[in-house]
């Protein structure tokens, strides 16, 4: 600002006259905190006259950012923006302040803030759950491999299957790069753990993009599901957390109808079903897939089939075979009566079994029941298929 | 002007901090008149906040239009400053907690 004498009312008035026009509502303020000017965009933000506002004594401002007022307005409380800048007025030092109307603003930061809020409380749930689940999962790893080092240590076969000895340093994952089975596998079932399922569902398309659709079931979803199903029984993962990835799995798996019902059909048929009280039904779905992967129909007839029901269907399709589906080994006794019922009924019927459940010693008893043939692997259906001749 | 040599030393400066909710402007509004409290005041102040939101007839019974502002209650005369306080020389003027002037 030039020097200006005390009678150099030109440049004032034109200060004034710019002041007057602005669309911005301003104010000057002196070295006292008092309102000494004014314009009529102020007065209209105060919903005041002019003259009311001069001599209103509203602060002398004293912030490093701009400065929120509040005007109790006739509708509701508006928020105005005041940004200060000291200037000389009338020969003195004073403040001129800008200011404008934010309401709309702020309520929008406002609506902003609880969402983000809401959004920070379940991010933070998830990695709470996420960090409990991988951690723990992490360790199993690091104990199967142990166990495993001492097997081979004492010439033994390996214990475990489903590990990686081979220690990983970079577990950055890199999509663009070429498909690697063992990585993607264990980023799948961390997400997998942790609920993740739109990063499961990546995962599952690179497979279906990448290997045949056997593999698939077998190295990507079974392998994952055996896994899952072992933290759980050793109480390592919550049910919730099991029913979850079992929950993800199964809406992966509708990605890979298209191509099952793609197949040539090879004239057989099979009815799939988990035995009464059986509620875990991913197995004899992925059973249920293979076969119409291979041309076969199957009917799948999903988790805790009464026995009574059972009998009615194998009976109208006649099917070329009987597939079950165990996991929990305390329904021995229920599958043992299942088994004998549909043999008794459909003698020429061959029945087959398999899941989980198999492993445990209490299933010694229905793995050597006359009719049913166990089956350990998905490779053991795979071969049971290719030998397969209809004795019909 | 007047300088702090009127409160007697003994007796504690009243501050009062409008606030509309603890908006992060608000919150530094707060901790800079505590730590201009400390260092210019040696502790004796008291510093009370209301929230007009809480009691939206304050703010024109009080005539406080802008948030943050931070008045001073006592020693009289009554003192208003506005903003968030980061700049302190102006809070110390304003609240007239200034070194006297050097006027030779």
């Amino acid at each position: 600002m030039t020097n200006q004498s005390k009678t150099a009312p030109p440049n004032e008035d034109l200060a004034r006259k710019v002041l007057e026009h602005s669309v911005d509502g301003l104010l000057v303020i002196d070295s006292q905190g008092i309102v000494q000017f004014a314009n009529p965009a102020a007065s209209a933000l105060f919903e005041r006259q002019t003259g009311q506002l001069v001599g209103f004594h509203v602060g002398i401002p004293a912030g490093d950012d701009s400065v929120e007022m509040i005007l109790p307005g006739g509708d509701g409380a508006r928020f105005v923006e005041m940004r200060s800048t000291e200037i000389e007025w009338e020969g003195k030092t004073a403040n001129l302040a800008s200011l404008r109307d934010i309401t709309g603003r702020r309520q929008a930061e406002e609506a902003l803030q609880n969402q983000a809020q809401e959004l920070q409380q379940r991010n933070n749930e998830l990695v709470r759950f996420n960090r409990v689940l991988v951690g723990r999962e992490l360790r199993m790893i690091e104990l199967k491999q142990e166990v495993n080092e001492l097997h081979q240590k004492l010439g033994e076969p390996q214990r475990y299957r489903y590990i990686s000895l081979a220690k990983s340093s970079d577990p950055t994952p890199s999509p663009k790069v070429a498909f690697s089975p063992e990585e993607t596998y264990r980023r799948y079932l961390e997400s997998l753990l942790a609920g993740d399922s739109r990063q499961c569902r990546e995962i599952f398309e690179q497979w279906l993009e990448s290997v045949p659709l056997r593999d698939l079931y077998q190295d990507l979803v079974q392998r994952s599901l055996y896994e899952v199903g072992e933290l759980w029984e050793q109480g390592r993962i919550s049910v919730a957390a099991e029913h979850l990835a079992t929950a993800i799995t199964e809406s992966l798996l509708t990605l890979a109808q298209p191509r099952l019902l793609a197949q040539p059909r090879a004239g057989k048929s099979a009815v799939v079903a988990c035995i009464s009280r059986e509620h875990h039904q991913m197995g004899g779905r992925i059973v249920a897939d293979l076969l119409e992967l291979r041309g076969w129909h199957s009917y799948f007839l999903g988790a805790n089939v009464p026995l009574s029901e059972l009998k009615a269907l194998v009976d109208e399709k006649r099917p070329n075979v009987v597939v079950f589906s165990a996991t929990i080994a305390a329904n021995v006794d229920i599958f043992i009566d299942t088994v004998n019922e549909i043999r008794d009924a459909f003698p020429s019927t061959p029945m087959l079994a398999g899941g989980q459940a198999f492993r445990h010693k209490a299933m010694e008893r229905a793995r050597r029941l006359p009719g049913v043939q166990y089956l350990a692997s998905l490779q053991d259906l795979e071969n049971w298929i290719g030998e397969f001749e209809p004795n019909v | 002007m007047q300088s702090m040599k009127q409160a007697s030393r003994s007796e504690k400066w009243v501050f009062r901090l409008y606030v509309a909710g603890m908006t992060p402007a608000a919150k530094r509004a707060l901790a800079n008149i505590q730590a201009i409290c400390e260092k210019h005041l040696k502790g004796l102040c008291s510093i009370e906040v209301t929230d007009l939101l809480e009691q939206p007839a304050l703010a024109e019974a009080r005539q406080i239009f802008a948030v943050p502002t931070l008045v001073r209650e006592f020693p009289a005369p009554l003192r208003k400053v506005i903003g968030d306080l980061g700049n302190s020389q102006k809070v110390l003027e304003g609240l007239d907690l200034a070194p006297e002037p050097v006027l030779h």
